[in-house]
């Protein structure tokens, strides 16, 4: 009697401690305001990729001293043919400011604020099911973080609904510290770890160094956690050595134009208008992409050092058919695939 | 999660990028030809600019002058009312103010006129104004109450329209109605209204071009949209900032120009598509001069690509390219190299453009000035500097001095001047320096003569142009500061490009040209002209530093003699000795550095232990260094280990890891540790090779075994720092067992570790050795 006693014992423990993800529900993210519908490339990627889950920014909030806290960048996105989507998860990203100085009252104010126009805009998407889920996406620091947990713990009585939150890998690491969101769940959010300016030679969306460093053994976090990786690329431009702006689109276009001095990094061999930015010869070009490998080997080293639930969500960031045509459907559907291997 | 404008503002941003100012954007552009000097303020918010177009504020002492829709209304009041009252019913006035009984002279004249269709449109129209937003809630809360009252009074304002029989009351009713259905997302309606009131319109007046700029939002077809937008740019001077951003420059203009019916509205599509062109807008400017070669936009698309050119040729040239030094890095070579091929591409460009100046008929255009003086600055860039000096002299006679275009075309000659001599031989010539004078606070216009001075050989006057850049110091206008770089400096985020005169020449002139620049001040004492006075005065205040400068630069030459000169002209020659209880009992200044450099090493526990203290400065460092170097050459001395010892020392702090680093350095911190910094004893202060020399000699004299070892474990200090220098540890080049490779590189260390085995661990693990190794001396 007591062997089986050990024995179960023993295999509660090992299957309690595994890690393995038997289900992975696959979503992205939308990210644009601008656009009223998906193009038939991205619509082409749902489906093959069969994604049931969206979350899509409703709008984003800002603060400012004299008008408060305001909605921008509201969604245009209208949903009018059936899709194949189970959940469109209505996503809004606060400025830390907002919860800079504020108190209760202006807290509540804008639970029931957002609250209100989440509802408002959730019927553009109908005829699809009344969101069950809220994500509030806020890079909280020390000292926002109570107002931002009593907003969160506000939405949630005021809303009635599933509320999540997305979770940076620093109050990942030290929850101790940067405390633990009142919420259902947490998207872990593995990328852009480091400010893009502040090292010329990482990559800064994704560096896997870097995301060993945060994740550098196996940490069970208190709370449910989904994941969240990057296919998205950018070019930093830099002038008389000094940052310009950023170009998100048409980089298969800039390409050609441009010599490779060293990694990361290019210089402008033909002058190109690149929409209303004129790149000339000379300038610099720090071109952060993310091949699929990069990608794969970040999945290992997440797979092997956070704790998952038996049924996660892992989205990436975010649908858009230029951003995504680096990568085959094959490729983005190995990212999904890999976390349940 | 990043919102992507926001990011980028903050990466934008100076004040978070980067924990103080780094010049970007206006501040580093360089343009001599000044938009405000051509009058065309209805298109100033088009001003070429680095940033993207934005609002351009109306100069305060400028003129206020009657805009289309005021003069509507006097046209309707028969001439018989001034502006001025028009603007207060318009723009001061409540809906309460519209009575019978005001004074005004606007509504006096209607009631007196029994014009109460007028007083009620504008009663009506005050009634309006409210509803004239997008949401007055951004939550979108209370939008359905809003919606419903903007509605109603939309369609009152379209009965009102119908029923009223002026003319003019008509359009302005249609006009109310098609802007507040703008607000309230009713694009049907405004197509509705506006083909039924405007579209035949043959003659366009104010109000026409403001319902076609709400018109052009509610146009599906982006071709259309785009003609739409182009008309209301051309007309409504008031709405072009709003308008040009829905002008979608992707649409090819052949589809746009088949909704041109006349020239004058082909124009204004090609003037509309010019300015929003980021590169070249050649093309457009012929366009537009061949349907309408009396728009004033098109003058305007002239200036706006002329500031383009010289942008593109003159920032790169006078901020980024220092020719007299060669460059530091591969790299950095092939980038500047092609910047500057880049730059001859486009003052050929340049030269394209006056071939076009060339053929346009003078007489037909707007504004010749604005042509002439266009062209004479187009041949300075193309380097036709007798080109354009002649152009210069034509115009000179045919504007008149009190007109602000006769400095604008003063400062061209300036440098055309200055650019025309022979390297060599430039100095600033006499017509040049009335126009400094006039123009002191223009500082990149100061800087440019100065740079155009040195690169043609004359470093003395440019530096004295360099130093009236800190003068008038007065605002915060980064715009007019002069940032420039030199293809060799490679610095720290920080301090990779020069704005003040000093740490110019403290990295790039040699000691004797600052003793020229020293000689000239001083000699200056003498003349009493306007210019010269202004020409040296900021130098005069700065003989102490120069001075300073001088010795700095031959102790980096390590040229002990000619620095201890010159800083004796500055310092107190006498050594002062200080007594430790003096500093306690506060009886002596005691900040400033007392730990002999000769015996104290920062960070490492004394040689010897300092009873007395010394209050040091350059003078009496360099001093003492060249006795202790004489005695150390006597070849009768006894004690040569000894001084060779302090001598090393003394190095020693004067590299970056020292005390001393202010003998070969100005600044501190982060200024002083960064790599690369192009000085000629770079590689000294780095890796503190003259410090090595002596430690070494040092130890050939050295008479006693714990003596050597010191000096060989103080050599391989001086190694280790020139290892690390020469091999930094790169994220990009990662070398395997770093602190190891040095170790096993460094032949003072392993000279050491096999030679002197037993004493090699106490002299590497702890510095608390070195007092018992220096006292075993003897």
């Amino acid at each position: 009697m007591k062997k089986i006693i050990f024995f179960l014992f023993i295999s509660f423990v090992l299957l309690g401690c595994s890690n393995k993800i038997e289900t992975v529900e696959k979503s992205f993210y939308y990210w644009k305001s601008d656009s009223w519908d998906f193009s038939e490339k991205e619509n082409s990627i749902l489906q093959t990729l069969e994604i049931r889950k969206l979350y899509v920014k409703f709008f984003e909030v800002d603060h400012d001293k004299n008008f408060g806290n305001f909605p921008i960048s509201k969604s245009n996105l209208k949903l009018n043919k059936q899709g194949s989507f189970s959940e469109i998860i209505p996503t809004v990203y606060i400025k830390n400011e907002v919860f800079k100085e504020t108190d209760k009252k202006g807290l509540d104010t804008l639970a029931a604020n957002i609250n209100f126009l989440i509802h408002k805009y959730e019927a553009k998407f109908s005829p699809f099911a009344v969101a069950k889920e809220f994500q509030m996406d806020c890079d909280w620091t020390l000292k926002t973080k109570d107002n931002y947990f009593y907003f969160l713990k506000k939405l949630k009585l005021i809303s009635k609904k599933e509320i999540s939150c997305t979770l940076r890998l620093y109050p990942y690491k030290y929850p101790e510290k940067m405390g633990i969101p009142p919420v259902d769940r947490a998207t872990l959010m593995c990328y852009n770890l480091i400010n893009p300016l502040e090292n010329k030679s990482k990559n800064s969306i994704l560096d896997l160094k870097e995301l060993e460093s945060y994740l550098n053994k196996k940490r069970k976090y208190p709370l449910h956690l989904d994941i969240a990786l990057p296919t998205y690329s950018w070019m930093q431009v830099y002038q008389n050595n000094k940052f310009t702006t950023v170009i998100y689109k048409n980089q298969k276009e800039i390409l050609p134009k441009l010599k490779k001095i060293k990694p990361l990094w290019y210089e402008v061999t033909e002058d190109h208008l690149a929409g209303d930015f004129y790149l000339r010869i000379g300038d610099k070009i720090k071109h952060e992409v993310l091949p699929p490998d990069q990608i794969n080997q970040a999945i290992e080293v997440i797979k092997k050092n956070v704790v998952f639930d038996l049924q996660t969500t892992v989205t990436l960031f975010y649908l858009d058919e230029e951003q995504l045509s680096k990568y085959s459907d094959e490729t983005l559907s190995g990212f999904y695939t890999n976390f349940s291997k | 999660m990043k919102h992507f404008l926001v990011f980028i503002l903050i990466l934008v941003s100076n004040s978070i990028f980067a924990c103080g100012f780094y010049p970007y954007a206006e501040d580093v552009r360089f343009s001599f030809f000044n938009p405000s000097n051509f009058k065309y303020r209805w298109y100033s918010d088009f001003n070429y600019s680095s940033l993207s177009f934005s609002v351009n504020q109306i100069p305060a002492d400028e003129e206020i002058t009657v805009d289309a829709n005021e003069k509507l209304w006097i046209q309707y009041c028969k001439n018989k009312v001034s502006a001025e009252a028009v603007r207060e019913v318009l723009f001061d006035f409540k809906l309460d103010d519209i009575t019978d009984k005001s004074t005004n002279e606007m509504l006096q004249y209607l009631y007196k006129t029994k014009d109460i269709e007028a007083v009620d449109y504008l009663k009506f129209a005050k009634n309006c104004e409210v509803f004239n937003v997008f949401y007055d809630n951004l939550w979108e809360q209370n939008n359905a109450q809003k919606v419903r009252n903007r509605t109603k009074l939309i369609d009152q304002a379209i009965l009102l329209s119908n029923s009223v029989k002026n003319k003019n009351l008509k359009q302005r009713y249609t006009f109310l109605a098609i802007r507040l259905a703008y607000y309230n997302g009713d694009f049907g309606k405004i197509r509705t209204l506006y083909a039924k009131v405007f579209k035949t319109q043959k003659q366009g007046n104010v109000l026409k071009y403001w319902s076609l700029y709400f018109r052009t939002f509610a146009e599906p077809d982006k071709a259309t949209a785009n003609f739409y937008a182009s008309q209301v740019f051309a007309n409504a001077p008031d709405k072009r900032f709003m308008v040009s951003f829905a002008f979608n420059a992707k649409i090819p203009i052949d589809a746009v120009l088949k909704h041109a019916k006349t020239n004058k509205e082909k124009a204004n599509v090609y003037l509309l598509a010019g300015i929003k062109k980021a590169d070249h807008s050649l093309y457009y400017l012929k366009q537009v001069y061949k349907y309408n070669p009396e728009f004033d936009g098109l003058a305007f698309l002239l200036l706006r690509e002329i500031n383009k050119i010289e942008d593109w040729v003159f920032t790169p040239y006078y901020s980024l390219f220092n020719p007299s030094v060669g460059s530091y890095d591969r790299n950095e070579e092939n980038s500047v190299r092609n910047i500057m091929q880049r730059v001859e591409k486009d003052r050929i460009y340049a030269g394209q453009v006056i071939e076009f100046i060339n053929n346009v008929n003078l007489k037909k255009v707007h504004d010749p000035a604005l042509w002439k003086t266009g062209k004479a600055y187009l041949a300075l860039i193309t380097k036709d500097n007798q080109g354009c000096l002649k152009q210069i002299s034509k115009l000179e006679k045919s504007v008149s001095r009190k007109d602000s275009l006769y400095n604008q075309i003063e400062i061209i000659k300036a440098l055309a001047l200055t650019v025309n001599q022979q390297v060599g031989k430039a100095v600033i010539l006499n017509d040049v320096k009335p126009i400094l004078l006039k123009n002191k606070t223009q500082k990149k216009f100061l800087f440019a003569v100065g740079r155009e001075l040195e690169y043609k050989g004359n470093r003395i006057d440019a530096s004295f142009l360099y130093s009236k850049l800190e003068e008038n110091d007065n605002n915060d206008d980064y715009n007019n500061y002069a940032y420039w770089k030199s293809s060799k400096a490679k610095i720290g985020y920080y301090t990779d490009y020069y704005s003040d005169y000093f740490t110019y020449i403290n990295v790039f002139y040699s000691p004797e040209q600052v003793q020229a620049i020293v000689d000239e001040t001083l000699k200056s004492e003498k003349d009493l002209d306007k210019f010269s006075s202004w020409k040296y005065s900021f130098m005069k205040k700065e003989i102490v530093r120069l001075y300073d400068l001088i010795g700095t630069k031959y102790i980096r030459q390590n040229k002990l003699e000619q620095a201890l000169f010159y800083f004796g002209k500055n310092e107190d020659k006498t050594e002062h000795k200080i007594n430790c209880s003096d500093c306690f009992w506060e009886k002596e200044d005691c900040s400033n550095r007392f730990k002999s450099p000769f015996f104290v090493l920062k960070y490492t526990p004394e040689f010897v232990t300092q009873k007395k203290l010394y209050s040091l400065n350059k003078y009496t460092v360099t001093q003492n260094l060249i006795s202790y170097l004489k005695k150390a050459s006597k070849p009768d001395e006894k004690n040569k280990d000894y001084y060779n010892f302090l001598i090393a020392n003394c190095y020693y702090n004067m590299t970056f890891i020292g005390s001393l680093s202010e003998m070969r350095r100005y600044g501190s911190g982060e200024e002083i540790s960064i790599r690369d910094f192009p000085v000629e004893d770079n590689n000294e202060f780095y890796e503190c090779n003259l410090a090595k020399k002596y430690y070494t000699l040092a130890f050939k004299n050295a008479k006693t075994t714990k003596f050597k070892a010191l000096c060989l474990r103080m050599a391989g200090k001086c190694e280790a720092n020139k290892l690390a220098y020469r091999y930094p540890d790169d994220y990009e080049n990662p070398i395997k067992n770093y602190n190891t490779f040095l170790l096993k590189k460094n032949k003072y260390y392993q000279d050491l570790k096999s030679k002197y085995a037993d004493d090699y661990e106490d002299l590497i693990s702890d510095c608390n050795a070195f007092e018992e190794y220096f006292r075993a001396r003897r």
